[in-house]
């Protein structure tokens, strides 16, 4: 048995992009990620629109097949799984996905969408209706709800069957990509409250995918930053938020509103200046220095590795090598 | 002292020597499914391959003859496209000739088997060509392999389009192949129009030379430790740029940052120049004619630790040892800074620092400066003049 119930190693997951004929070009949506995460523990994965979160939670799970790296599950490379062992894979890792409008198939009825996944995998249920019912509860709905249909909840209700539905299988790794995003922030509230007490009750291990870093902060006991395709600072949700380290971390941060009009007047907001770069042709070097306020000569030759720079702490940046 | 790094062979010159080996087998076999079979459409496909054969033939050319230092490649690249292109307007020609007598009487294909099979084997040469050119040359020149890639395949359209003519008269309409001659035709057009395209882009090569120069300028110039940029030649050879420059460095800088400095200019040249064959980067470390110190300060003239609110940034003569300029600037960052150790040392490369004497440095400001290439020394001296005096004894003695 390992401390670590998922371990990523140099994980890449390159997509080809035709152009004429036989020409391919790949889009390095994760490129070379390496990272662990602890039994119960929930690591944080935040970035900007396209830089490979949900990639990245798609290829831990399998997803999607890697382009190489390798990833540990429990210990074993979840790679070299086949027949029953990747069935039984699948049951212990389950992904809540970031839309519930469409996760959920509209002519199933509630009842029958969470018990799929145990019908699929014969877990053996004495009492299908009592099971899915313990359930409903578990995520805050009813027994009244049983026999409904996906259109008849709200968007929050949806999530929650979504949550439900990858509860039944008991899992214990969930990976949640952005499952707060497409609620109103009202909602948002509820369902995070409710990931957290389900972590706390079921001992799962959470790997949170999100653009919103309040969300993140909130949720996760650590944090990765993730910057097209490569993973640039990972520590401790506190430390993170109290001093970031990487350039990019700190201009995510500015970026969060703060609930002081003062502190938001007086503060300078670093702007992140034009575009990331094109995930196909990277630039030479650190990737994220033609937008970089620190930006120096060597920044342009070499790319950083993710080193420890403290305990715990993990930042590619030549500021700190 | 003089180092010098250049695009080696295996990186470059070693993929274009094969995809060149390749074009030869594509000329070979296309100049003998033309004369063997009097098709139109294979003669139009031979010439396609001579309307592309310039331009991985000049990148060749061009990495070769820039290694060796030869300055009028630009002017040989021009003679071997023109020649090419004579040779394939005048297959060209030969082809819609054919191509019309072919329409008005009775057309003429002989060899069937050469005419279906040589197509076949072109197709799977350029597959080859093709994989190989995006596999061999490394990511950092995927201008360079995109340009010599977009023209190798467009050996596999033409190979394409030829054999659907004698596919035609193969099984009894013998019209097919002259009809079907006029889009190999056509295509052919297109590939002559692209490499007459390459000469306009060598004759345009003045446009390439002011980025260099800007390059060389803004950039280079903006590291302290780079003191001159000197274009020594920059060549167009096709559609590929042939590139060295030298460059004057302080050698104050570590012996063990040249090899990044070299890393640094060379990849900032292969970003902006590509697509690129061949570039050479000279550096020679020489003693600088002044050396700018700067020393942090406390209160005073003493001595401080780095980063500090202030700094005394003094310019050396290195000849005559005396000070030609002195100035006291402030290290003064709002407090949403976040680095402010990196934007202090910003500050000092902006004033061409090339030595920065403290009594003790933050780590961050060491890796910044370290990676701005500016040296620091840690003093145990308190006072300012005896630093002055330690730093000339032990750089311009």
């Amino acid at each position: 048995m390992t401390k670590y119930l998922v371990e990523a190693i140099n994980l890449k997951k390159y997509f080809p992009v035709r152009r004429f004929l036989l020409s391919k070009d790949f889009v390095k949506a994760v490129d070379g990620v390496t990272f662990k995460i602890r039994k119960g523990e929930c690591l944080g994965v935040v970035g900007e629109s396209g830089s490979g979160k949900t990639t990245l939670g798609r290829t831990i799970l399998r997803l999607i097949e890697p382009t190489s790296g390798d990833v540990l599950f429990d210990g074993e490379s979840i790679l070299k799984f086949k027949g029953e062992k990747l069935r039984e894979f699948r049951r212990r890792a389950q992904m809540v996905f970031q839309d519930p409008f469409s996760s959920l198939d509209p002519r199933m009825t509630i009842m029958d969408i969470i018990l799929e996944g145990p019908r699929t995998h014969n877990m053996p249920i004495k009492d299908p209706e009592e099971f899915v019912v313990k359930l409903l509860e578990t995520v805050g709905l009813k027994r009244e709800h049983l026999y409904r249909y996906p259109h008849e909840f709200s968007g929050g209700q949806k999530q929650r069957i979504a949550i439900a539905r990858a509860l039944a299988l008991n899992p214990e790794f969930v990976v949640l990509d952005e499952p707060t995003s497409a609620l109103d922030v009202s909602v948002q509230a509820s369902i995070l409250n409710m990931l957290k007490d389900l972590q706390r009750k079921f001992g799962l291990t959470y790997m949170f995918i999100s653009h919103d870093l309040a969300v993140v902060k909130y949720m996760s006991d650590r944090i990765a930053t993730m910057y097209v395709g490569k993973f640039v600072e990972i520590a401790d949700a506190d430390k993170i938020f109290k001093e970031p380290l990487h350039p990019y971390t700190m201009i995510l941060l500015d970026a969060l509103p703060v609930p002081n009009p003062k502190i938001t007047r007086a503060r300078k907001r670093r702007e992140i200046i034009g575009e990331p770069p094109s995930p196909i042709h990277l630039p030479p070097g650190c990737r994220f220095y033609p937008r970089c306020p620190y930006a120096m000569p060597i920044c342009k030759a070499k790319e950083p590795e993710l080193v420890e720079v403290e305990r715990d702490r993990e930042v590619a940046c030549w500021l700190y090598q | 002292m003089e180092i010098s790094r250049e695009i080696s062979f295996s990186e470059m010159g070693y993929p274009l020597l094969i995809i060149n080996v390749f074009l030869i087998a594509l000329l070979f076999l296309s100049i003998i499914a033309a004369l063997e079979t009097s098709s139109p459409n294979l003669i139009a496909n031979c010439a396609t391959v001579f309307f592309i054969a310039p331009t991985i033939i000049n990148g060749l050319v061009g990495y070769f003859l820039g290694r060796k230092g030869v300055k009028r490649i630009s002017e040989l690249s021009i003679v071997i496209t023109v020649l090419f292109l004579l040779v394939g307007v005048f297959l060209l020609y030969d082809a819609v000739m054919l191509a019309y007598q072919g329409i008005i009487r009775k057309p003429k294909i002989t060899h069937f088997e050469i005419a279906l099979t040589i197509p076949i084997i072109l197709i799977i040469i350029t597959y080859i060509a093709s994989e190989f050119c995006e596999k061999k040359i490394p990511e950092i020149y995927w201008r360079t392999s995109r340009v010599l890639g977009d023209r190798i395949r467009g050996v596999l359209s033409s190979a394409g389009l030829a054999i659907i003519g004698p596919t035609g008269a193969f099984f009894g309409v013998m019209k097919m192949d002259p009809l079907f001659a006029l889009f190999t035709i056509l295509y052919s057009l297109v590939e002559l129009w692209r490499t007459a395209e390459e000469i306009k882009f060598i004759l345009g090569k003045g446009r390439l030379l002011s980025v260099l120069r800007e390059t060389a300028e803004r950039t280079f110039k903006a590291v302290p430790v780079i003191h001159d940029v000197k274009i020594d030649f920059m060549n167009v050879s096709g559609r590929f740029v042939v590139a060295q420059i030298s460059s004057t460095v302080s050698k104050f800088v570590e012996e063990e940052y040249v090899e990044a400095l070299s890393s640094f200019m060379l990849t900032e040249l292969i970003n902006r120049l590509a697509p690129i064959v061949y570039l050479r980067v000279v550096i020679k470390l020489e003693k600088p004619k002044a050396l700018t110190v700067a020393v942090a300060l406390g209160d005073g003239e003493i001595v401080s630790k780095f980063p500090s609110k202030r700094v005394i940034i003094v310019t050396f003569d290195a000849s005559t040892r005396e000070i030609k300029e002195e100035k006291i600037i402030e290290l003064k960052f709002d407090e949403y800074e976040k680095v402010p150790e990196a934007k202090a040392i910003e500050n000092l490369a902006r004033n061409r620092v090339l030595v920065l004497a403290t009594k003790d440095i933050s780590e961050i400001a060491k890796n910044v400066a370290r990676n701005w290439f500016i040296r620091v020394i840690k003093t145990e001296k308190e006072n300012l003049k005896d630093v002055l005096e330690e730093i000339t004894q032990r750089f311009l003695s």
